[in-house]
């Protein structure tokens, strides 16, 4: 093994915080852990191994009349051969005894049965096939199951894991895969609603969002990434034209009332998820019309303001108060605002220059102020040869905006090197495409005067811009020199921000207000921020996750402690061989270079039927592994409960819940500590059976767990849930459904047996399963237990 | 909590102490100490991955795989293996371990420690096991030349022969 730190940890919590430390995992048993640490084939290998068998407390079985209680780290050996639960909670009992060899069971845990890590073979033996290879799980662009072997894998299925690459691409981590898959089954109310419950604009971030999700995307390496953003702006501007049907009806009302200071995208954001959990919400502007940098800094062709004022319309409609024309500081300060309110959101956004310590810089124009006079409807090209410093969006926008308002010659420079330019290829080569010209890799060295007026810019050649460690240090040839004509210069390199009104309010650094990265709260209680103010230049994207984020903050500290809603089970996911097909990218039209204006959009977007296709390119990822618990199985029978001990304290779900998310439901730091089975009333049937091909060490082919009550031989109630099968073990419903009410007979269990299997999706090499699959459900319902031979 | 620097073992009756980062390392298994630190080279090392039993050993009383346990995690307790079951005035093997040659138990050997320990550890727990009952602890030790009938036949020679002492 490579090394690693060993921490005895001694006390729960003591755990918990080493866990969400660093690199680290946790070691009960070991009898998973060490394999996978063995092999080298974790994500990432641990740089500490925390053993919790030292916390005292966590190994026992107790009973009372409510249930059974087991510690985490009771040995699955004893949990076999405990007299209580084999007289009990036989299937629980019978399950850990099912599990791997004798051996195993006696340093083997519950806690770690049911945590175990993924079991498929190109997840855990990735040298097998030739080199190394990397799944989804490890940041692979390939699921190898899927189109490979996958006799050992689900039948029902796959399950996204945590984040998939575009969705961890996305600074606001909008669920792309699950909102696509609602536009394939045809449902565009239930993708809006997906999509909305991560970003509220999205006929705004559809036409302007440099979408980092495409450029990560795993078809991207197959043939081409999907085009997420026409998806989106069309699934935004469905959201706009159907906003009654789609956007939720605001929680009941607080009482509590929130203050949000700039109505850009982080304002946006965090007033309309503060809203829906039935705060007041009042957004102050300084400017006549809301939408910030929306409204006035993107120029029309790229996001026409109908869009932008659709979309305040849809947050005015849902009770948000808009007051405008209301520069915080002035006539009313920031500590008016924090006595008024609950609580303030500060999203001014960054609308002053930034100074790069140019002599004369002053005679430049600043790009900004330039874009936002167009939007006030000056509409004057800034000079007749303009050159453009910079090589960002907005020194794009400033570019194509001057050509399109006359300007005879544009040229735009930066120091970074073609590749590197901030602003998106795409943009750089439409800029191209309409005579921009771009000089990447110059930076300014001295602007030319002729009796006091602009003539040109010396420029030097940049050889890097930034060093090793990633920090701006350009580093530049004054020897290689030229020069550029221009009449006017204007500045497009960055911007800072004005934080005069809160000054003596809230603490600040470097020109910023410094925020919490999770909560995005200021060192004032009440008073939080987000976007370019507190985390300097920003995407919309990034402002809206802020936004989101303080409003999830915010709520909790006005309802004085958060509400956990809990998370609903995921749905398993369909694979569809047809994935892999090779197709192209959807690209939008864009009208002509001769017609392009700065008063309308240019590209008009795609039709639905353009977008269903493209959505139907989308690889859909998720895992197909299968869950490889015993223990698991025969719990979600018995409506077992987990607790688990996280950061935030713990919390008891149903063990339906703990299998829900893939892997399991335990988040950073979380920590099983204990299992809780409900008592069962007398009389109620329980069985499990495990197919394997050898009886020991095996995992299973196919496992299931019953839990029936009959009276009078009619079934009452019964619980069937299958295992090995999926990515989780999975309650067989249809299957209970054809038992209940019914005399359980062998006719019975036969047909309860079939529906058990008639959602079965199996893939290309294992759908010999389903016989054996429905065998053994029969078997459980028959009550014929121990495991198949 | 204080970082352990030293580990304190038990072995086969003589007592061991460890230095941490110097004797052993934080990833170093029971198996590799066993047979790296104290050259006690009866217990095997096979799949390495606590599937096949050739590296068991009996720890406070329990057969249990030493592969698949970390070193550090092994302070203060007491382990038996193969070497441990002679007896340490005569050198006379443990009646299972001559009963296992009697029978021709095993044709390439490797996993017979690991089997023995197993078995040890069983009829310590349970003098007169029966036939399931031995096959069941013994199903987490694997012989890829199938002497498991020969091995059958050397334990229960050894209960019914009731020569067999704790």
């Amino acid at each position: 093994m490579k090394p690693f730190k060993h921490i005895d940890a001694t006390t729960i919590n003591g755990a918990i915080k080493l866990k969400s430390k660093g690199k680290a995992k946790l070691i009960a048993g070991g009898t998973d852990l060490l394999g996978t640490l063995k092999d080298n084939i974790l994500p990432e290998y641990p740089e500490t191994v925390i053993n919790i068998k030292t916390i005292p407390k966590l190994n026992y079985i107790k009973e009372d009349a409510a249930g059974l209680k087991v510690g985490a780290l009771t040995k699955l050996e004893d949990i076999a051969r405990s007299p209580v639960i084999r007289e009990k909670y036989k299937i629980l009992a019978e399950a850990a005894e099912a599990v791997a060899t004798p051996h195993l069971r006696r340093t083997g845990t519950l806690g770690g049965n049911l945590c175990q890590d993924v079991r498929c073979w190109y997840y855990r033996y990735p040298h097998r096939i030739g080199g190394r290879i990397e799944c989804y799980l490890k940041g692979g662009k390939e699921c190898y199951a899927q189109t490979r072997e996958n006799q050992y894998h689900s039948i029902f299925g796959g399950l996204r894991f945590a984040h998939t690459a575009c969705q961890s691409a996305c600074p606001g981590h909008v669920n792309i895969p699950t909102y696509l898959g609602q536009i394939r089954e045809g449902n565009l109310l239930e993708a809006a609603k997906v999509l909305l419950q991560s970003n509220p604009i999205p006929s705004i971030t559809g036409r302007v969002c440099p979408h980092f999700c495409e450029q990560l995307c795993n078809r991207g390496d197959f043939d081409e990434s999907l085009s997420i953003r026409n998806i989106e702006r069309f699934v935004g501007d469905y959201i706009l034209d159907s906003a009654d049907e789609v956007i939720e009806e605001p929680g009941k009302n607080t009482g509590k009332k929130v203050a949000i200071v700039g109505s850009g995208p982080a304002g946006l954001a965090a007033a309309y998820y503060l809203r829906l959990s039935g705060h007041r919400v009042t957004i102050f502007d300084r400017m006549e019309e809301a939408g910030g940098l929306l409204r006035y800094a993107i120029p029309t062709y790229r996001l026409p303001r109908d869009v932008v004022r659709r979309t305040i319309k849809m947050f005015e409609n849902m009770g948000i108060e808009f007051k405008l024309k209301a520069d915080i500081g002035k006539k009313i300060t920031l500590k008016n605002l924090k006595k008024k309110y609950d609580a303030v959101f500060i999203g001014t956004g960054a609308w002053d220059p930034l100074s790069i310590g140019l002599e004369g810089e002053k005679s430049a124009k600043f790009g900004l102020e330039f874009l936002a006079n167009v939007q006030k409807g000056i509409k004057k090209a800034p000079g007749k040869k303009v050159l453009v410093i910079g090589g960002g969006n907005a020194a794009v926008d400033v570019a194509i905006t001057s050509l399109r308002l006359g300007a005879e010659e544009v040229t735009m420079a930066c120091l970074e090197c073609r590749e590197d330019m901030p602003a998106l290829p795409w943009e750089i080569e439409q800029a191209e495409e309409e005579n921009v010209k771009a000089m990447p890799s110059w930076a300014p060295y001295k602007i030319l005067k002729s009796r006091g007026k602009i003539v040109g810019m010396e420029l030097i050649r940049c050889a890097s811009v930034f060093d090793e460690s990633g920090s701006f240090a350009p580093v530049c040839d004054e020897t290689v020199k030229t020069t550029v004509d221009a009449d006017v210069i204007v500045m497009a390199v960055g911007y800072s921000t004005d934080l005069k009104f809160v000054e003596g309010v809230v603490k600040t650094s470097r020109g910023l207000v410094v925020a919490n990265s999770e909560t995005q709260a200021t060192n004032v209680r009440g008073i939080f921020a987000g976007g370019s103010v507190a985390r300097g230049p920003a995407t919309v994207i990034e402002s809206i996750a802020d936004g989101k984020r303080a409003a999830a903050a915010i709520d909790t500290y006005l309802r004085k402690g958060g509400k956990d809603k809990g998370k609903a089970a995921e749905p398993l996911l369909k694979f569809n061989p047809e994935y892999y097909k090779r197709t192209e990218k959807l690209k939008a039209p864009r009208i002509p270079v001769s017609q392009r204006t700065v008063h309308t959009e240019d590209t008009p977007g795609c039709g639905a039927n353009q977008i269903e296709i493209e959505a139907n390119r989308c690889f859909n990822c998720s895992c197909v592994s299968v869950n490889a618990t015993d223990t698991g199985v025969a719990l979600e029978a018995l409506n077992a409960r987990v607790k688990i001990a996280g950061a935030k304290g713990s919390r008891v779900i149903p063990v339906t819940e703990f299998f829900g998310s893939f892997p399991n439901a335990l988040e950073e730091g979380d920590i099983v500590t204990e299992i809780q089975v409900p008592a069962l009333r007398d009389g109620v049937r329980q069985t499990f059976v495990k197919f394997r091909l050898r009886e020991a060490i095996d995992f299973a082919l196919v496992s299931v767990a019953s839990v029936i009550t009959t009276e009078d031989g009619i079934c009452q109630d019964a619980r069937i849930v299958l295992g090995a099968l999926a990515p989780r073990p999975v309650r067989a419903l249809a299957a209970e459904k054809v038992l209940v009410g019914q005399l359980l007979d062998d006719k019975q269990a036969a047909a309860a047996a079939e529906a058990a299997l008639s959602d079965a999706l199996p893939l290309e090499k294992n759908s010999y399963k389903i016989p054996i699959a429905r065998e053994m459900v029969q078997r459980a319902i028959a009550n014929l237990g121990t495991s198949g031979e | 909590m204080p970082d352990k620097t030293k580990i304190n073992l038990e072995v086969n009756g003589k007592q061991y102490e460890l230095i941490i980062g110097k004797d052993i390392t934080a990833s170093d298994t029971l198996a590799e100490t066993l047979r790296n630190n104290l050259g006690l080279l009866g217990t095997k090392i096979s799949c390495d991955r606590g599937a096949c039993g050739a590296c068991t050993v009996i720890i406070n009383g329990e057969a249990v795989l030493s592969c698949t346990m970390l070193t550090v995690e092994c302070d203060g307790i007491r382990v038996t293996t193969i070497e441990g079951l002679e007896d340490p005035k005569t050198g006379a093997l443990d009646p299972l371990q001559q009963s296992f040659i009697d029978h021709t138990a095993f044709q390439c050997g490797f996993c017979t420690p690991g089997i023995i320990m197993t078995v040890k550890a069983l009829l310590n727990e349970n003098p007169k096991p029966t036939e399931d009952q031995i096959k069941l602890a013994l199903s987490g030790n694997f012989c890829r030349c199938i002497a498991h009938y020969e091995v059958l036949k050397a334990v229960t020679a050894v209960i019914e022969g009731g020569n067999y002492g704790k």
